[in-house]
This record gives C-alpha cells, sequence and structure tokens, in this order.
C-alpha cells in the first residue's frame, strides 16, 4: 500500500517545484500559496511513508497538521488570491489563514499521544489508526472542519467557477479542461478525506495519488503556452 | 484569468457540448456531497 505514498510525494513534489518556479518567473501571490500548499501535500504523503515504515509521534503529527489541517486551506488561498479582485479580502483571509495555521501547529504538537500507539501497526495505512492514537480536542477537530470546508470550497469551487466562465465565452479550452482536472483533482483527497470520517480509510493513500496527478495535468494544461499568450493582457491561471 | 482574448474562442465538437455541463454538475454534487460529509459525527 505505501508505495502509492512514494508515487504522491514524486508527484506532488514535482508539481509543487513547476508551481514555485513559474512564481519565481511570473509572480502572482496565487502561485506562491498553491506551491507552498503543494509542498503540505508532498509533506504529508512523505510522513505516510515514513509512517509506514516505523512510528513515530512527530511524524503522526506532522501528518495530521500538514495533510488534515492545512493542504486544502493553503491551496484554497491560492484560488482566493486569482479569483477575488479586492486584495484586501484576499489579503485579510491571508492573515487570518496565517494565524489559524499556527493555532493548528500548536494544538496539533501539543496533543496527546494516547496508549494505543504501541499497538501501531506499520503495514496498516495510518490514516485507518490515528484515531485511537492521536487525541484530539474539540477545538482541534473543529478546526479541522473549518479549514477543510475553506479550503474545498475555494479551491474546487473556484475551479469550477472558472471552467464555467471559459465554457460560457467558449474561450481557452485548454484552461477551461485544467480547471476541470484540478477541480476534479482536488475533490479527491477531499472526498478521501470524507470517506476516511466513514471508516474507510484504506481509500486515502489512494484519493491523494489520484487527486496529486490529476490537479498536476490540470496545471500544465492552464499554463500551456500557445501563440495567442505573447498578447496576453491579463493574469495566467 | 483572462477570458476576453478573442483570438482563443473554440467551438466546441458535439460530444464536448454536452459532456462539460455533465462534468460540471457532478463536481458540483462532489462538492456539496464533501461539505455536507464535513458535518457528519
Amino acid at each position: 500500500m505505501h508505495w502509492i505514498s512514494v508515487l504522491s510525494t514524486g508527484v506532488t513534489l514535482i508539481f509543487a517545484a513547476a508551481v514555485l518556479n513559474r512564481y519565481r518567473r511570473k509572480g502572482g501571490r496565487h502561485l506562491l500559496w498553491w506551491g507552498m500548499g503543494l509542498a503540505w501535500y508532498g509533506l504529508g504523503t512523505f510522513t505516510e511513508v515514513v509512517l509506514g515504515w516505523t512510528f513515530n509521534p512527530w511524524m503522526l503529527k506532522l501528518w495530521y497538521l500538514s495533510g488534515a489541517m492545512l493542504t486544502a486551506a493553503w491551496l484554497g488561498q491560492g484560488t482566493v488570491f486569482l479569483l477575488v479582485r479586492r486584495g484586501r479580502w484576499a489579503q485579510g483571509s491571508a492573515w487570518l489563514l496565517l494565524a489559524l495555521s499556527l493555532v493548528a501547529a500548536v494544538l496539533v504538537f501539543t496533543a496527546p499521544i494516547l496508549p494505543a500507539a504501541a499497538d501501531f501497526q506499520p503495514a496498516l495505512p495510518v490514516s485507518s489508526q490515528y484515531g485511537e492514537i492521536l487525541g484530539r480536542s474539540g477545538g482541534m477537530i473543529t478546526l479541522t472542519i473549518v479549514l477543510n470546508l475553506y479550503g474545498t470550497l475555494t479551491l474546487v469551487g473556484g475551479a469550477i467557477y472558472s471552467a464555467y466562465l471559459f465554457w460560457r465565452k467558449q474561450v481557452l479550452l485548454d484552461r477551461m479542461l485544467g480547471n476541470l482536472f484540478i477541480a476534479a483533482g482536488a475533490l479527491s483527497p477531499a472526498m478521501g478525506g470524507s470517506l476516511l470520517r466513514a471508516g474507510l480509510g484504506d481509500w486515502l493513500y489512494v484519493s491523494e495519488f489520484i487527486g496529486a496527478v490529476l490537479m498536476y495535468v490540470g496545471f500544465r494544461l492552464a499554463v500551456k503556452s500557445r501563440p495567442a499568450e505573447k498578447t496576453a493582457t491579463t493574469t495566467p491561471s | 484569468m483572462d477570458t476576453k482574448r478573442s483570438s482563443a474562442r473554440f467551438s466546441a465538437p458535439f460530444w464536448l457540448r454536452w459532456l462539460v455541463p455533465v462534468v460540471l454538475v457532478l463536481l458540483i454534487l462532489g462538492l456539496l456531497s464533501v461539505v455536507v460529509l464535513l458535518f457528519l459525527p
């Protein structure tokens, strides 16, 4: 099972490097936030690889913080910077997200590791075992829900909205298709997380891999250069 | 996002004309189901 996390980590890190490289060349805070969100994504799948080998409480906490709490929200913040024209709203929400991310880190790293950790089995997915090992407070669970709600609505909703706009105006076919892929890819780990809550922890690793591949394909389609690009007047996606 | 470049207009083939709305509806349903599932205990 854990080779899937190895593949996910590889795809996600290549994806993050491509996005951050584009940020370095073209700027745009949406690219910076997407790049950082993808770094959280890759960190989350990397901790799954380590936990598939041996148990380490800090790796478990890092897995929860990066994968369950921060990835979706930081990626969604990138979409907010792309779509929200009023800079003040995007800026304000980014500061709020940074503050909430700090609170999340404090809550996760001070959370107790329960005695069930002694029974941790590396051969099984961490997603099906963490519930009995990591002591989660009510605040931690609420913050997880809030961050995921924000991230999923902005990232998936933003991609659906963009695809719809391109479709309605019948312009930029590649970007329309790219946004459809990004929406489907972002929905995949969100679905995996929901199935996890429903007790189907095994699906999370697969959904993370599918999500990383679909979003990367979507990104490549959306930034595909074309002759008309040279005369482009506004921000690329 | 730039939706104003007329040079990048496309005319969708028949299969794409019905497939895209279907995919969009499915994505919206998926998004709604994830949001609902987030609130399940």
